[in-house]
């Protein structure tokens, strides 16, 4: 009789234990907000400038050659930048060290945000070593792709890649690093990318 | 011996001044109360795909892939999605000869596996242009940024079926204001000059039920430099809930009043008001962003 009833109760916690279960089930409803409707993010500038540079030498891309990156969505927004090489490049692209030659049919980019003046340019030194363009999308900030010991010029918040605001426009520079030697054709192909996302 | 590298930095084949554009929806989306092993489809859930826009003169190859938070790209509470695998695009890859709108069908599949209840993932979907001229080439990319929060328990079997809509927009997505005085009414329409619009871009009229709902409640933080504003504020909405027909626009007026109380002078104070479409089994919606700047302390 006893072990009747012990099995029957039993029973009866694991049928509680089973309707507990069905019940501390979650009845809450998927639920999909738009926080922020769209990321917008607009380039103009000089299509044809072109930087040629001896074998083993630098050169940055000339005042008038900067790429003006606006942002045209509505909250604020961060730029991330990458390079790869473009069809049937001749050479590639140089990550390993931001100093000494450039090994043989590759080639090394900077970019920096820098402010915009009419007196002055962006000279090979104002790129750093965090302001070496790789493969992989590296997003602006204080210290990436921004000049930050010898910037004079304007405070970061104000030209910087990073937490830029709707409607503002920034401007973009780059340092070219030539091969030290080619075993080819002089010219190749190469794209940098320059991605926006709201700022988190 | 000198090099030339053809550094034509939007593209090479043309010169002069010229302008491209690429924008996405999805910003920013969060998807929350989502249950393992579950497969989330977007566009039949919310009758919209994921839209991206190339605006310019060259033909392009448009890519659009997941990938995890890169560095400086995390959202504070959210870890980096364990594998892209969970997200899918179709198609994620498009040829166009200039100006287009594509589309993509956004899925999420969850593995089945009780360890993940409760976790909150971000992911990115990398939109971005591939020039095809020659020389060195500028493209552009957009990341929309996808935050899932995965249920804390497992659901009720029988969960019918899910539904809602977001094929709607609000012009503008955000405003703001300055100059706010504590204990005084501001009328947004009159402050930015401009109405405030929901539109039905979608091809059914659809009823939506305007809210202004804590951010604590979605989990979010304010952006950089606000702070939530205070729960005694005061918002009036005209109308609350409107049926607005497919293709057709509704204006909102919308008057708020922070409570008039010497701590909210020199504030920046973010709040929230949400438009919500009807649903069937699950709910949507799109947020209008207010932020208010209120005047220095007297």
């Amino acid at each position: 009789m006893m072990k009747k009833i012990s099995i029957a109760a039993a029973a009866i916690a694991i049928a509680s234990y089973a309707a507990w279960k069905v019940h501390s089930a979650t009845s809450a409803k998927v639920d999909v907000v738009m926080t922020i409707a769209t990321v917008d993010v607009s380039i103009k500038g000089s299509t044809s400038a072109l930087v040629n540079a001896a074998l083993g030498g630098s050169r940055s891309t000339k005042l008038d050659s900067r790429v003006i990156v606006l942002s045209s969505g509505s909250f604020n927004q961060d730029y991330s930048l990458a390079v790869q090489d473009g069809p049937n490049p001749n050479w590639t692209v140089y990550t390993t060290t931001s100093t000494g030659a450039v090994p043989e049919d590759q080639y090394r980019l900077f970019a920096v945000w820098h402010e915009f003046n009419a007196m002055f340019s962006t000279a090979t030194a104002e790129y750093q070593g965090n302001d070496l363009l790789t493969g992989s999308n590296q997003t602006s900030s204080a210290l990436v792709f921004f000049n930050n010991d010898q910037e004079p010029h304007a405070s970061v918040g104000a030209v910087g890649g990073f937490n830029v605001p709707a409607g503002d426009e920034r401007n973009l520079f780059f340092r070219f690093d030539a091969p030290a030697s080619i075993t080819g054709p002089g010219t190749s192909t190469a794209q940098v990318t320059v991605t926006a996302a709201v700022t988190p | 011996m000198k090099v030339l590298m053809s550094f034509a930095l939007i593209c090479f084949t043309t010169a002069g001044w010229a302008q491209e554009r690429l924008a996405s929806t999805m910003g920013e989306v969060l998807l929350r109360n989502l249950q393992p092993g579950q497969t989330y489809k977007l566009t039949s859930l919310l009758k919209v795909p994921l839209r991206v826009t190339y605006e310019g003169e060259n033909p392009m190859t448009i890519l659009i892939d997941p990938v995890p938070p890169g560095t400086g790209e995390m959202k504070e509470g959210y870890e980096a999605i364990p594998s892209t695998g969970w997200i899918a695009l179709e198609p994620g890859r498009f040829e166009v000869g200039g100006s287009s709108v594509v589309e993509s069908n956004v899925s999420i599949t969850l593995p089945d596996d009780d360890s993940i209840l409760g976790k909150k993932y971000a992911v990115y979907l990398w939109s971005r242009t591939m020039g095809q001229g020659k020389g060195f080439s500028l493209g552009l990319g957009v990341k929309s940024r996808l935050l899932i929060t995965v249920a804390g328990e497992r659901a009720l079997p029988s969960q019918g079926e899910m539904s809602s809509y977001m094929d709607f927009r609000l012009d503008p997505g955000s405003i703001q204001i300055d100059g706010a005085g504590p204990g005084k009414w501001v009328k947004l329409r009159k402050e930015i000059g401009r109405n405030l619009t929901v539109h039905n871009m979608g091809g059914r009229d659809m009823e939506f039920v305007v809210t202004q709902v804590p951010g604590s409640s979605l989990d979010m933080t304010p952006p950089s430099g606000t702070e939530w504003g205070p729960d005694g504020a005061e918002f009036k909405v005209s109308p609350v809930k409107m049926k607005i027909g497919a293709g057709k626009s509704n204006d909102l007026k919308v008057s708020m009043r922070i409570p008039d109380e010497e701590r909210h002078y020199g504030k920046r104070y973010h709040y929230l008001l949400r438009v919500t479409p009807e649903g069937t089994g699950m709910t949507s919606g799109i947020l209008f962003r207010v932020t208010v700047n209120t005047v220095p302390k007297p």
